[in-house]
């Protein structure tokens, strides 16, 4: 997705860096179990995040075991074992990446046209392998929509990080109940239209020059409102995570604390300020 | 029954000023005003119970099964009231929609006016209803309008500053513990305060002042 979504490493208890780096080496792992070994290449620090988060909302407690893989061949790592959560984050991840594909194969013209085909081909094998371990209706739902703002050219950035929004309360709260659910799906809303605001200000200057759609291009936002408005989703997930049972998962909870309390306000400000992002890191896909 | 100390997160042993510091930790973490507007509040006032519960409950038995009851925070919401300083009845109605937190409601009947209807408290109560529904930017762009429209207004004036207060609420509870706020500025401070408390008896602390 954006890698908007990661933790500030220095600030991480030691052991919460293993733990965090474990699950995301795990999540790798169950990419490559379950949705096939392209899949892995669209491994992201948010849906690490969203696989701690589900640990804790189904109540997994993660196994770690000492493994070699092909990013990492001489030193063994510890790797969070195969487990509820992480089956689910893979398979989200995937079926994601097919309908955003497939979104683009209608929009792209030319060449991107062709290549967003050429990547369908392993996508739909991805999502053919994830099964229906997905909110697959919801996703499709929601793509749809944003393009549809889009071809309208939408000047509230409000509507299409509304849909961001719901789209990823879709995925953060699939299969839970009651209060898990509600919980869960507020984490989503506040999480989506956070990187959507984020997003659409990074890219604002590169869309301007390909002339692709962004909402701050139509009604553009001072960087000091944008910030304020990222806060205000800030508070709301801290609101919604103070209300997760932590019980007897103290790593995950500073992972996830130090997550929204110092890596998410830092990359927001990083955003604001007008720096540019690593390029080569983090967009994959979608 | 659930374990009160486990709700608290003490220990059994704890002292009654830790049990306090930690209950004072959870109402300040859990208190409604962290969650207005929010559609967890009612899960929130349950999780609030729970820790009033827990407390109430460690004082009794610590009072040696006394029925002094602590008084616990009340969980009462200090939500922002919209029925005030209207004039127009049909603005009046839709004021107590919002108060009643039928917002959709509220918006459809705001949208059914006509545009030489929308004044400035129409632009108001335009942005408080797409506020309460967390779209931040477009129930900017409407109270700004409204404040723009009627700059004498305080409670438009006010609606704008809360909403950017709302958002500094956040991360107020989160420490990373290596923000010791012991600096030279501090010590130096220390020492000068000893200089003079040692003067003021008699003594000295540090010889040349």
């Amino acid at each position: 997705m954006f890698g908007y979504i990661k933790p500030v490493k220095p600030e991480l208890k030691v052991r919460e860096l293993e733990f965090y780096r474990g699950i995301y080496c795990g999540l790798c792992r169950s990419m490559g179990i379950h949705t096939g070994c392209i899949s892995r290449l669209t491994l992201s620090y948010d849906f690490a995040f969203l696989a701690a988060v589900r640990m804790v909302l189904c109540d997994v407690t993660p196994s770690f075991s000492l493994k070699r893989c092909m990013v990492h061949p001489l030193h063994k790592k510890a790797m969070c074992d195969d487990n509820e959560a992480l089956a689910y984050c893979a398979s989200a991840a995937a079926v994601l990446t097919e309908c955003k594909i497939r979104d683009d194969i209608n929009d792209e013209k030319g060449f991107g046209k062709l290549a967003a085909k050429f990547a369908h081909i392993f996508a739909l094998r991805m999502r053919k392998k994830a099964g229906d371990n997905a909110p697959v209706a919801a996703v499709e739902d929601c793509l749809a929509r944003l393009t549809q703002l889009e071809k309208n050219k939408c000047d509230s950035l409000d509507e299409p990080a509304n849909i961001f929004g719901e789209l990823l309360s879709e995925i953060v709260s699939y299969g839970l109940e009651g209060a898990e659910q509600r919980i869960a799906r507020e984490i989503g809303r506040s999480v989506g239209r956070y990187i959507y605001v984020l997003d659409a200000a990074d890219d604002l200057e590169e869309d301007k020059e390909s002339d692709s759609y962004n909402p701050l291009r139509y009604s553009p936002i001072a960087a000091e409102n944008l910030s304020i408005a990222a806060r205000l989703e800030l508070s709301k997930l801290e609101g919604a995570v103070n209300l997760l049972d932590f019980s007897g998962k103290s790593d995950l909870e500073g992972i996830i604390k130090n997550i929204i309390y110092l890596g998410m306000p830092e990359e927001a400000d990083r955003v604001f300020a007008g720096k540019c992002k690593d390029k080569k890191k983090g967009k994959k896909s979608i | 029954m659930t374990d009160p100390y486990k709700v608290l997160g003490v220990s059994r042993d704890a002292t009654d000023s830790e049990i306090k510091k930690a209950y004072r930790e959870l109402a300040r973490k859990y208190h409604p005003d962290n969650y207005q507007g929010s559609d967890l509040a009612d899960l929130v006032e349950e999780k609030m119970k729970q820790i009033n519960e827990a407390y109430d409950q460690i004082q009794k038995e610590r009072a040696g099964g006394g029925s002094s009851s602590s008084g616990g925070y009340n969980s009462g919401y200090s939500n922002y009231n919209y029925s005030g300083g209207t004039t127009d009845a049909r603005f009046a109605e839709i004021r107590m929609m919002i108060n009643a937190r039928r917002f959709s409601e509220a918006e459809m009947r705001l949208d059914s006016m006509s545009a030489s209807d929308r004044n400035a408290e129409w632009n108001f109560l335009k942005g408080c209803v797409l506020a309460q529904r967390g779209n931040f930017f477009d129930a900017q762009r409407y109270i700004e309008t409204a404040c723009y429209m009627d700059p004498g207004n305080m409670e438009y004036k006010a609606m704008k500053n809360q909403m950017s207060r709302n958002a500094n609420a956040y991360g107020r509870g989160y420490s990373t513990n290596n923000s010791s706020d012991c600096d030279m500025c501090t010590v130096c401070q220390a020492l000068w305060c000893m200089d003079c408390c040692c003067e003021c008896m008699g003594s000295d602390f540090i010889r040349c002042c």
